[in-house]
Formats: C-alpha cells, sequence, structure tokens
C-alpha cells in the first residue's frame, strides 16, 4: 500500500470515530473565560525554615550581586469541575522572577521568565509537561550554576491557593525538592515559604518592580510593619539586605512569615554576614557542571569524529534521578549518535549509533521556493483547478470517469487536491489554490479495476543511481545540494519503482520513479 | 489536515481559515468561532488523542476537553500564526495526563497497555485494517508522528514542535513507520 494511501485511510478511519454528538457536549460544558485570575481570598500561612544542609560552609563568601527569591505561587482558579483540566497556575520567580503554571497533578504546564535573570535560569530548560519537582529541582540547579545560590542567599518559596489544604501540601512538596536538590549539590541555602493572601495589590507590585509576587507580597508586609519604609525601595534589595533591615529595625516579623525563634533563617542570614564580614571567605567547591560544549567535545572524542564533520542535531541539558546530564546527538557519516554525558564528571553514561535514515542534517541550503507568494485571498475556483490538473494530465474531460477537487487549508496554504481517473488509472493533483501552480501528482493505476496492467516482468529496469539522477533533474536540485539522497527499489502492487528521496535543507523530496521507463510516476515536496 | 471540505463542482463555500484571528474571536466568547474551529479540527485532535491514550474513551474525553481548555484559556493565547500548534498542545497535555493517571492504577493489575478501541465502528474494511495495523505495530511514537502527519496534514518541522524532538527525529520516525506499515500492509 502505498504512503498516500495509508494515510488516507487513517485519516478516513478516524473521521468516523469522532462522536458525533461530542460538540453539543462540549456546547453544554463551556463556561465563560474567566475576566481575570481570581486570586482573592487567599490564606496566609506563613513559615520559615533553615535548610542548611550541611556545616561544611562550601557557599560561604563572595558579595553576589543578585538576591535570590523563588516564589511559586500557586493561582487556583476553577474551571470546570473536571480531573484532568487546567486548575491551577504556579509562578516560579528567580530575582528575576520566573512564573509556574501547574494544573492540579502538579503537572508544570507553563514556564514564564519575568525578568532577566530569570531567563539566564531557565535558559536552554524545557521544564513544560515535567513534574513540579523536576522542574524545580532543575532550577536549583540553574541556580547553583549561575552562582545565585549560597549560604547567604535565601531562597522565598509562595505558594498561593484559594485552597490551604492544596497550597500547603504543595509548598510541602517544594520546599522537599528544594531540600533535596541542595543536598543533592552539597550545598546549602536558607528557605523562606510563605503562603499568600490577597495577592492582587502584591502581584500589581511584583509586575511592576519585576519582582516575583511572593517577594513582592513579603516587601508589602513589611511596609505595613514599618510605614518608614520604601516599598519600592526594598523591592530592589536582595533577600540578605531584607533581612539587615528587618534586624537593624528590629521588625516582628513573626506573623507575616512562620518564624521559628530558634532556627530562623534571619539569624541565620546574620550570622552569614557575619562571616563575610570576618573574611571567612572561601572560594568554595562548586557544582558547576561542564559547558554544554565541553559535553559535545567528550562525545565527539569518543566516537572518534572531527568536529568539521558532525551535523549536531541538540545538545541538551537534562535531570534524570537528580543527575544532571546531557543529551547529545550528532549525525556524521551516515550514522546518528546519541550520548549521555554526565554533566558533573564528564562520564559518558550511554552511547549510541545507529544508521540515519537518510536524514543527513549536513548541508543546510535554502531552498527557494518556486511558488510566487501572492498575497492576494482570491482563490481560483474548483473547475479551474480540475481544468488545470486535465491539461497537465493531457486528458480530456469528457474522457473522465469522475473527479473531484477538495478544498484544502494547509499550514497557511490553499490547496486543491484533484482527484480523477481515467480508464484505471487514478490521478492525484495537488495544486495551490491562489496561483494554480501543480505542487504534487500523482498517478496510479487502479488495481481494484477490472483494467488490466501492464506487465513489465521481463522488462530491464535502470539503475538506482539513473533513477536519483531523475528525481534530482524533476526537481532542478544539483546533486551536490541535495542530502540524504537514497533509491530504494520497491515492487509496488506488481509495479517495479525506485523510491528516491532527498532533502535540501529543511525540504524534503520524495519521487516515485518508474524502474523500467524512468518515468516520474509522483513526487511529492514537504 | 485543517479544514478539509470537499467541494463538488464549481460551488465552494468561503469557509474563514483557521488562524489568529479566529482564536482572538474565541477568546472573546464567541462560540461560533470555537464551532469552526473544532469542525476544522476535531479529527486530528481525535485522532493525535487517540494515538496518546490508545482508547476511544480517553480520546473522546480529551476531545472534550481540549475545546473546552481552548474557549476557556483563549484569552490566553498569544498570536503566533500557529493556533493549531497551539490546539495539538493542549490535547497532548490532557492525553498525556490521561495516559499518567491510567499507568498508575494499571501498576495494581499487571496488564500490559492494552489496547481500549476495537475500530468496530470503522464499516470500511480497507481503513480499518489500516489503523489496526498502526495500533498494533507501531510503537507510540511512530504512531503519534504517523497520525499527526496523516490527519492534521501538519508539516513535519510542526510535528517536531509539538512532540518535542528534531526534526531529523521526527523524520525518521515517520520514515520507520511508514515503512513497518508499508511491509506488514503489502
Amino acid at each position: 500500500m502505498k504512503r498516500k494511501n495509508i494515510e488516507k485511510n487513517l485519516a478516513a478511519a478516524v473521521s468516523h470515530m469522532v462522536p458525533e454528538d461530542a460538540f453539543e457536549r462540549i456546547s453544554l460544558n463551556l463556561t465563560p473565560a474567566p475576566v481575570e485570575k481570581e486570586r482573592t481570598s487567599m490564606k496566609r500561612t506563613v513559615n520559615s525554615e533553615n535548610k542548611k544542609k550541611n556545616n561544611v560552609r562550601k557557599y560561604a563568601s563572595i558579595a553576589v550581586a543578585a538576591c535570590l527569591v523563588i516564589a511559586i505561587g500557586i493561582f487556583g482558579f476553577a474551571y470546570y469541575d473536571r480531573n484532568l483540566v487546567v486548575e491551577s497556575v504556579v509562578d516560579i520567580d528567580v530575582n528575576p522572577s520566573v512564573e509556574l503554571l501547574t494544573n492540579k497533578k502538579n503537572v508544570v504546564l507553563e514556564v514564564n521568565p519575568i525578568n532577566e535573570d530569570g531567563k539566564k535560569i531557565l535558559d536552554g530548560m524545557d521544564l513544560e509537561k515535567t513534574d513540579i519537582d523536576v522542574a524545580v529541582n532543575a532550577i536549583v540547579g540553574s541556580m547553583l550554576k549561575h552562582g545565585y545560590l549560597d549560604d547567604e542567599n535565601g531562597i522565598l518559596v509562595t505558594v498561593q491557593n484559594d485552597d490551604e489544604k492544596k497550597a500547603e501540601e504543595l509548598r510541602n512538596i517544594v520546599v522537599s525538592d528544594i531540600d533535596a536538590s541542595l543536598s543533592e549539590h552539597n550545598a546549602s541555602a536558607p528557605v523562606i515559604n510563605q503562603t499568600l493572601t490577597d495577592a492582587t495589590d502584591a502581584e500589581a507590585f511584583a509586575k511592576a518592580n519585576n519582582i516575583s509576587v511572593g517577594k513582592a507580597t513579603f516587601v508589602l508586609n513589611l511596609v505595613k510593619k514599618d510605614a518608614t519604609l520604601k516599598a519600592e525601595e526594598l523591592a530592589k534589595l536582595s533577600l540578605k539586605d531584607l533581612a539587615g533591615i528587618v534586624n537593624a529595625k528590629n521588625i516582628d516579623i513573626s506573623d507575616i512569615v512562620d518564624y521559628d525563634a530558634d532556627d530562623s533563617i534571619w539569624e541565620n542570614i546574620a550570622d552569614e554576614v557575619e562571616d563575610v564580614n570576618e573574611g571567612e571567605a572561601s572560594p568554595g567547591n562548586n557544582a558547576d557542571s561542564i559547558a554544554p560544549a565541553k559535553a559535545k567535545e567528550i562525545a565527539l572524542k569518543d566516537a572518534g569524529i572531527d568536529a568539521s564533520k558532525a551535523s549536531f542535531i541538540r545538545v541538551e541539558a537534562d535531570f534524570d534521578d537528580g543527575v544532571k546530564k546531557y543529551d547529545v546527538e550528532f549525525v556524521s557519516g551516515g550514522f546518528e549518535y546519541e550520548y549521555e554525558i554526565n554533566a558533573q564528571n564528564g562520564n559518558i553514561i550511554k552511547r549510541e549509533k545507529e544508521k540515519a535514515e537518510g536524514n543527513k542534517n549536513t548541508a543546510t541550503q535554502p531552498v527557494s521556493k518556486a511558488t510566487n507568494a501572492n498575497n492576494s485571498n482570491s482563490s481560483i475556483s474548483s473547475a479551474k483547478a480540475k481544468e488545470i490538473a486535465l491539461a497537465h494530465a493531457g486528458v480530456a474531460a469528457d474522457k473522465v470517469a469522475y473527479i473531484k477537487a477538495e478544498y484544502d487549508y494547509d499550514d497557511g496554504v490553499r490547496e486543491y487536491e484533484v482527484e480523477f481517473k481515467v480508464d484505471g488509472v487514478e490521478y492525484d493533483y495537488v495544486l495551490n489554490a491562489e496561483t494554480g501552480a501543480i505542487i504534487s501528482y500523482e498517478k496510479d493505476r487502479d488495481y481494484n479495476s477490472s483494467q488490466p496492467s501492464n506487465n513489465q516482468n521481463n522488462e530491464a529496469v535502470i539503475s538506482a543511481d539513473k533513477a536519483k539522477e531523475i528525481a534530482l533533474k524533476h526537481a532542478g536540485v544539483a546533486a551536490a545540494n541535495a542530502t540524504g539522497l537514497k533509491a530504494e527499489y520497491d515492487v509496488d502492487d506488481g509495479r517495479k519503482v525506485y523510491d528516491v528521496e532527498f532533502r535540501v535543507g529543511r525540504v524534503e523530496y520524495e519521487y516515485e520513479i518508474n524502474a523500467v521507463s524512468g518515468a516520474v510516476i509522483g513526487y511529492e515536496k514537504d | 489536515m485543517l479544514n478539509i471540505f470537499t467541494v463538488f463542482e464549481t460551488e465552494m463555500k468561503v469557509k474563514r481559515p483557521i488562524d489568529d484571528q479566529l482564536i482572538l474571536d474565541i477568546a472573546d466568547g464567541n462560540a461560533d468561532a470555537l464551532h469552526t474551529l473544532y469542525e476544522a479540527s476535531s479529527e486530528s485532535v481525535y485522532g493525535f488523542a487517540l494515538s496518546i491514550t490508545k482508547n476511544s474513551h480517553d480520546a473522546e474525553d480529551v476531545l472534550q476537553e481540549t475545546y473546552l481548555t481552548v474557549y476557556q484559556k483563549a484569552v490566553d493565547y498569544k498570536p503566533s500564526g500557529k493556533p493549531m500548534a497551539w490546539v495539538f498542545t493542549i490535547a497532548k497535555n490532557f492525553a498525556l495526563a490521561k495516559l499518567k493517571s491510567k499507568s498508575r492504577i494499571r501498576l495494581l493489575d499487571d496488564g500490559d497497555t492494552e489496547l481500549g478501541v476495537t475500530f468496530a465502528e470503522i464499516e470500511n474494511v480497507e481503513q480499518r485494517l489500516v489503523i489496526q495495523t498502526a495500533f498494533r505495530i507501531l510503537n507510540d511514537e511512530e504512531r503519534q508522528i504517523l497520525m499527526l502527519h496523516a490527519i492534521s496534514g501538519l508539516k513535519h518541522r510542526e510535528i517536531a514542535a509539538i512532540m518535542e524532538m528534531s526534526l531529523n527525529t521526527v523524520l525518521s520516525k515517520y520514515h520507520r513507520a511508514i515503512k513497518k506499515m508499508r511491509s506488514e500492509l503489502a
């Protein structure tokens, strides 16, 4: 069965499966979009916790310019009562701020950096669709790597949710995730966490000052305690400096954070400040991971391939069971290589090599599209489309057994798919509906009809190279510009054909060539 | 294929394209706009959901949840010229969540990922055979890519974005899928 028929059958099969009344049922459940995210009536419970992981102060030191705040806000807004529907939004802010949207199952749906530092932290990470613990681990790792986290700079975790229990739950998850992630990296940093109330003011303030909602809430609460403080000024300060002010002014924050007098973060912060002042600064054993470029280098060296010969598909940082690693993929010499490299020590965790499926991505040559982009919305009529197809096929309209033109909107391109049958031969054309240009065509003997098929059994077959040559010539592509060129001999419904494939840049060509006559039976450009 | 409709003879119904404006209209609460989107994309969404969940009831749930969410979240849509990619991403999230909640339950019994779909409603023998084959012989990713390509008509690079894979990976999986299907159905 031909590729096209496989796809057609699949599409047709599915079209029979969609329940007819589905839209009706959807209509019944429609709820108007929320005018504004409901962030009111949130309960405040605040607690602080020192996340000092070990006594070796690997991180003591260095006046770090940026303060670090992670606030995770969960804004619960009920959509409809469905288990899988997005229920909550999670915001993660890092001094620049990062906002995480999560659903009921604590899966991150969206990650938005709020400021430049947030972007830096998130650079190259794709945390969407991951569980909250994976995301938190990745973010903490990245913060460590970028030097935002140390003993002095605290992490502020803020959780917002209508549902107090849920907020509490999530907050505990996040705090323990941070805990685990810090200990993994042999690092420590104080963690403050709070759940928010009345986030509307804080949200606006956060936006205006490029800080997280969590930090904004804390700042606004501080200002309420001491009228001499200016919220805008405080917003610019690091958590450490805020702690300094709290100490200097002797502000009682026990009711705005969950305060533990024995082991308060503020005491710890103060200790750290003193330590630094006493010049105890040590360079610190950083848990820094190797650079992506280094990972590439390791992979190439292992494969024994020169960098100039490899075309990289991706180099991605990933966390696997809490271990940061790089996934390195590249193509060289017709093989696809896949490496997993431990980002900490550069050890190769996994290597894989497999024959690339004709998709070498070496030369990337942009191909100019032949279609003239006519911006007018005018389309040719279906009659015109049929006419063009018939003329191209050299078939008279009155000889045609049946003909239909189907209008199709494919990726912004208006197309006509014209199908007709003459003497048992099926023609299949795709035309640009605006310009009338032929995008692809295919000619196929219909073996369901009683029409006898040509017997080509005893005929000589052209070489694969010849088939390639025919396809390239037809496409107007120089052999040097085509990548992944291959020709495969196939007997399709008793017909001897070559399937020729190649790519020019990102455009994929597929030809079917009659292996006896060398005629182009069909082609497709994608 | 997006927005397919068959035109016999010369008459051509003017149907609005699936574009950013359509989503913006949905954001305004325009249920007709939602219907237009649904008509144009429900088969693709259903097919994609089915290819992930392998269960017709789940696929139906995902279908509903997707359009309910589209209606709800259209206000948050950032016009990018890729409304369909957005819709598929929503569908994918729901489908994966379904799968996940199921797999949690499945740990209790020992069953493998059994098919929750019979395709009995498909009368055409050839169509039924092809889709059954796709669900029988292809692995998850191959099947998802093939279904997306076959039904939605999305380009490989768009599928790559939705599947969060490199273009090369999608292409090679797609070709492997086609090859498997062809040899099975030969």
